[in-house]
């Protein structure tokens, strides 16, 4: 984060304090809720309301706040107000800053004015950490404090102070001069670090919304580190719940509560595929951690979105509120269908209940969804919804851990199933074709689409490849004579698409998603910040690192704050439809930087996120060959078959040939894994690894049967063999280290 | 019996008990009755340290169903092998063990292989004839037919069970078409399941009861017919 956004996020968040105490700092730490220094506000009365100011200069909105938490030891305290205000929370950071670290605070001393008023006087600070954990507090150095010519910090307790653009702490006391003691000696200043800050806001948002104080923070790394238990990821819209519904991370907790056996077993049948560690039967945490996201701080820096991309990439489960379809959201769940096979849950509240719902962005309907609403309570046992999420949390950790193509959200599969052949996975350049994610309704295609974007986009990237290659064939006529450069250059013919128009007869979702990842120019419009565009756009963001052009009307309606404070770090061009002003110029001169910036080693962020934090473990290469193929033969012909007498086969009872191709199928896949094993792995391997032992007897036993039906003689004696030689192996006892 | 163990202990009996029925095919195809018994036997003494109580009114939960399924599973399994080697007595005492968990209301499984063989076994082992039979295997066909109502419609085992009860019973048309669905349901291993347990059946009542032998050797040829066209 530079400098200037720094100092623009503190300022619009900065609160001035006056009142029966005096003078202090405070800032804007979640919707409606401001935090300072205890000892600002210590003489505020219960219940009384006292004005403050929230922003700087023109933009200063004046609230009526009062007290409703505090934390004496830590002095730090919690401010609510019922007002309105366009402005974005600081994102509240519990981990302790590095020694060393930039740090950058705004607070307020006062001016009196003629009439003899206390005006406040904003002013940023700076410095380094000196101290991370100085007797429990942060110990701050600044030169210009340090430089003695300062004024005295009357005013600055309470300040918000920022690392990497997150609230770490705030300003409390100075170690004053000896001769002034409002004034700082040696340049050093205390600040109480804000995990006091964040219990507090827990506390209250379990108050406010129901929910559950147990659930973690996502953009704190050490949430996600307990590997015996099951992380469950709530991703939220910001602000308070939506009327009528329940609070998701509550019904998470409830769910586990009542089915934690079931779910338990679930989780377990998928780690054993994976060769992790099961759930034990308890441990402190519970056995279920769930991790909650917010969306508003998960979009208020560059940090933040990389934090959240690893709670993405890392979390076995995660739930996604969608009431509202609050673009955040969106856009999250569309990085998280790139970067994991499930489980991935949706819930709905306010007025939804399963089966009377709205409808959904058109990629996204087949979507099988829970509700959190009250409504959904009262439709009674069995349909409550932590009831729904459990039995989604069931049946998905079974079923990921049996078929082998488990979805339950779109794109996972058609970015990375493209096909054999290179073509079928290579780039598509812009001279080619360009994707446009944008609205489809009435008002956007008349005017954004048909009259500007969809009708001349192109034509300006066609005379843009033309230019470039006049330019490259000066460039080798120059170097060489074998091109002439009077020779007309080539015709292009560039498609630019909406999804309306990729010219494919194959599934619009899976011909798109493989199309949002091969385009090298990918347009985002983030006018009226469509569900359907949000998701498209985490997962374009998520699947290339050219990223994308990004693109908004300044004319529509500003988007909500929290998506703003993404637009900012994305610097979307701002073209005007009404003015004609659509600056194409600049949207392909920003195309032209993401392939310089690829060629330099700058990846997109979220793309290099995903690939960071990815988890090995939950991707189809982890799966050990001899598992892939039983798992396939399963899927045949299960193992089951002959006691059950239910054969899987559609058709098997009209088509005998079918069944009996379907046999051999199971049959000779089961042999490959039988022969990977044996050759792959000496008898001492097999048999010390007890999950491989089973397998490979329970495979000796199954190709035997096979190989005397078939009359395979050779097959049969070598089995038999090799898994004497195993079993011998297996019997010894270990020797002594 | 106990109650059901923690799950990840039912999980690996559950799997022990694969391994173990994969081995007892291997070994019964290879006509090693007396080690395939062994092998199930070995299983079943540590399944029956966590089987659920086929008694009792309390529903069955997941856990108790899958592990009672795997118990009558592997005892009818048994009883077969124990059939195979000659133990006729044994053989029937494990359908019978099979079907405390079979036949259990509590625990709804769905499954008939115990409860025609500890029927029939007497058929084969001279200790009983068609008639004195006639009303237990009234009972099973009551049964199976509720099971192929609703989740069995599609297991081959079911219909040739069906067919069996109804043969037996002098029911041809119904046996007739009962066997066809098992035979479509199967593959040519089943049609030849179904042709070694009625020439067994077949020998045993040939002497004693032609009339009950005349309808198998009627059966044996629909299904040689049946198998002819797989």
């Amino acid at each position: 984060m530079t400098e200037d956004n720094t100092l623009s996020l503190l300022k619009q968040a900065s609160v001035f304090i006056r009142g029966p105490d005096g003078i202090g700092s405070g800032c804007l730490v979640a919707p409606q809720r401001i935090a300072t220094a205890l000892h600002v506000v210590r003489s505020w009365q219960q219940g009384r309301h006292y004005e403050v100011q929230l922003g700087v200069h023109g933009e200063r909105r004046p609230c009526q706040a009062r007290l409703i938490d505090s934390d004496a030891q830590a002095d730090v305290a919690l401010l609510a107000f019922d007002e309105a205000v366009n402005a974005t929370p600081l994102v509240v950071r519990a981990a302790a800053p590095d020694r060393g670290a930039r740090w950058d605070a705004y607070g307020y001393s006062a001016l009196t004015n003629a009439a003899g008023q206390e005006v406040p006087d904003g002013q940023p600070l700076s410095g380094t950490i000196d101290d991370p954990d100085a007797g429990g507090r942060l110990l701050l150095y600044s030169d210009s404090i340090g430089a003695g010519s300062g004024s005295p910090l009357r005013g600055f307790s309470g300040s918000p102070v920022l690392v990497d653009g997150q609230l770490v702490g705030q300003l409390t006391r100075i170690i004053g001069d000896s001769d002034d003691a409002s004034r700082p000696a040696y340049g050093k200043v205390y600040a109480t670090p804000a995990r006091a800050l964040q219990a507090l806001l827990a506390a209250d948002r379990a108050k406010t919304s129901g929910a559950a104080t147990g659930t973690r923070d996502a953009l704190d790394p050490s949430s996600l580190r307990d590997a015996d238990a099951l992380h469950v990821l709530v991703v939220m819209p910001p602000g308070a719940s939506v009327a009528g519904s329940l609070a998701l991370d509550e019904q998470v907790q409830q769910a586990w509560e009542h089915q934690r056996r079931d779910i338990t077993a679930a989780v377990n049948g998928y780690r054993r595929g994976l060769r992790l560690p099961p759930l034990p039967e308890s441990t402190a945490n519970g056995g279920l951690v769930v991790v909650g996201l917010r969306t508003d701080q998960a979009l208020s820096s560059k940090a933040n979105l990389r934090a959240a991309v690893r709670a993405l990439c890392r979390c076995e489960a995660a739930l996604f509120d969608l009431t509202g379809y609050d673009p955040g959201v969106m856009f999250l769940l569309g990085i998280r269908s790139v970067a994991r096979r499930g489980v991935t849950l949706a819930s709905i509240g306010g007025t939804f209940t399963v089966g009377n719902g709205p409808e959904l962005p058109f990629n996204l309907q087949l979507l099988n969804l829970a509700s959190h609403s009250k409504l959904q309570v009262k439709l009674g046992e069995g349909l409550r919804p932590h009831q729904l999420i459990s039995g989604k949390l069931v049946s998905g950790f079974s079923e990921l851990a049996s078929l082998p193509h488990y979805l339950d959200l779109p794109a996972y599969e058609s970015v990375r199933q493209l096909g054999g052949e290179a073509k079928a996975y290579q780039p598509i350049p812009y001279t080619s074709k360009v994707l446009v994610l944008c609205p489809f309704g009435k008002t956007y295609t008349e005017t954004n689409w048909e009259l500007f974007i969809g009708l001349q986009l192109a034509d300006k990237l066609k005379e843009h490849a033309r230019q470039a290659e006049l330019k490259e064939r000066e460039r080798l006529a120059q170097s060489r004579d074998s091109v002439s450069p009077a020779q007309p250059p080539r015709e292009v013919d560039i498609r630019v698409e909406r999804l309306l128009e990729v010219r494919t007869p194959r599934l619009v979702a899976q011909s798109l998603y493989e199309a949002i990842r091969l385009v090298d120019l990918c347009i985002i419009d983030w006018t009226e910040c469509r569900p359907n565009v949000m998701f498209e756009a985490g997962v374009r963001l998520a699947t290339n690192a050219l990223g994308a052009v990004h693109i908004i009307d300044a004319g529509a309606a500003e988007p909500p704050p929290h998506v703003q404070t993404l637009l900012q770090s994305l610097n979307p061009v701002r073209y005007r439809c009404a003015s004609g002003k659509m600056l194409y110029d600049e949207m392909i001169s920003r195309f032209e930087t993401s392939k310089a910036d690829f060629g330099a080693l700058r990846y997109g962020e979220v793309f290099s996120a995903v690939g960071e934090f990815i988890d090995l473990p939950a991707q189809s290469v982890a799966l050990p060959l001899a598992d892939e193929l039983i798992r396939s033969a399963n899927l045949l012909s299960s193992e089951d078959e002959e006691s059950a007498g239910i054969a899987p086969v559609l058709f098997s009872e009209v088509n005998k040939q079918l069944t009996e191709a379907v046999g051999h199928a199971a049959a000779e896949r089961r042999l490959a894994a039988w022969l990977f094993i044996r050759y792959r792995y000496k008898p001492a391997d097999i048999a010390g690894d007890a999950t491989r032992l089973e397998q490979f007897q329970l495979l000796s036993a199954q190709v035997r049967r096979w190989a005397r039906k078939g009359d395979f003689s050779e097959v049969l004696e070598q089995v038999k063999a090799f898994e004497a030689v195993v079993n011998s192996a297996a019997s010894k006892p270990e020797a002594p280290p | 019996m106990s109650s059901a163990q923690p799950i990840a202990d039912v999980d690996a009996l559950l799997r022990r008990a694969k391994l173990a029925k994969a081995q007892a095919k291997d070994l019964r195809d290879e006509g090693e009755f007396t080690e395939a018994v062994a092998v199930l036997n070995r299983v079943l003494e540590q399944l029956s340290a966590a089987a659920p109580d086929p008694k009792g009114d309390a529903p069955a939960t997941p856990d108790e169903q899958r592990l009672a399924m795997e118990m009558a599973d592997c005892l009818g399994m048994l009883g077969g092998n124990l059939r195979r080697a000659g133990a006729l007595a044994d053989a029937q005492d494990a359908f019978m063990r099979g079907l405390q968990f079979e036949g259990s209301a509590r625990l709804q499984l769905s499954s008939s292989y115990n409860l025609v063989n500890a029927i029939t076994l007497p058929l084969e082992s001279g200790a009983a004839g068609t008639g004195e039979l006639a009303d237990a295997l009234r009972d099973a066909i009551a049964a199976i037919e509720r099971q192929v109502a609703g989740e069995r419609r599609r297991d081959r085992w079911a219909w040739a069970d069906l067919a069996e009860c109804r043969l037996l019973l002098g029911d041809l048309d119904g046996a007739r078409m009962n066997y066809e669905q098992a035979s479509r349901l199967g593959d040519s291993e089943t049609v030849d399941s179904i042709v070694a347990v009625l020439r067994r059946l077949q020998a045993a009542l040939q002497g004693r009861d032609p009339q009950a032998a005349e309808r198998i050797a009627a059966a044996l040829s629909w299904l040689s017919g049946a198998a002819g066209a797989v």
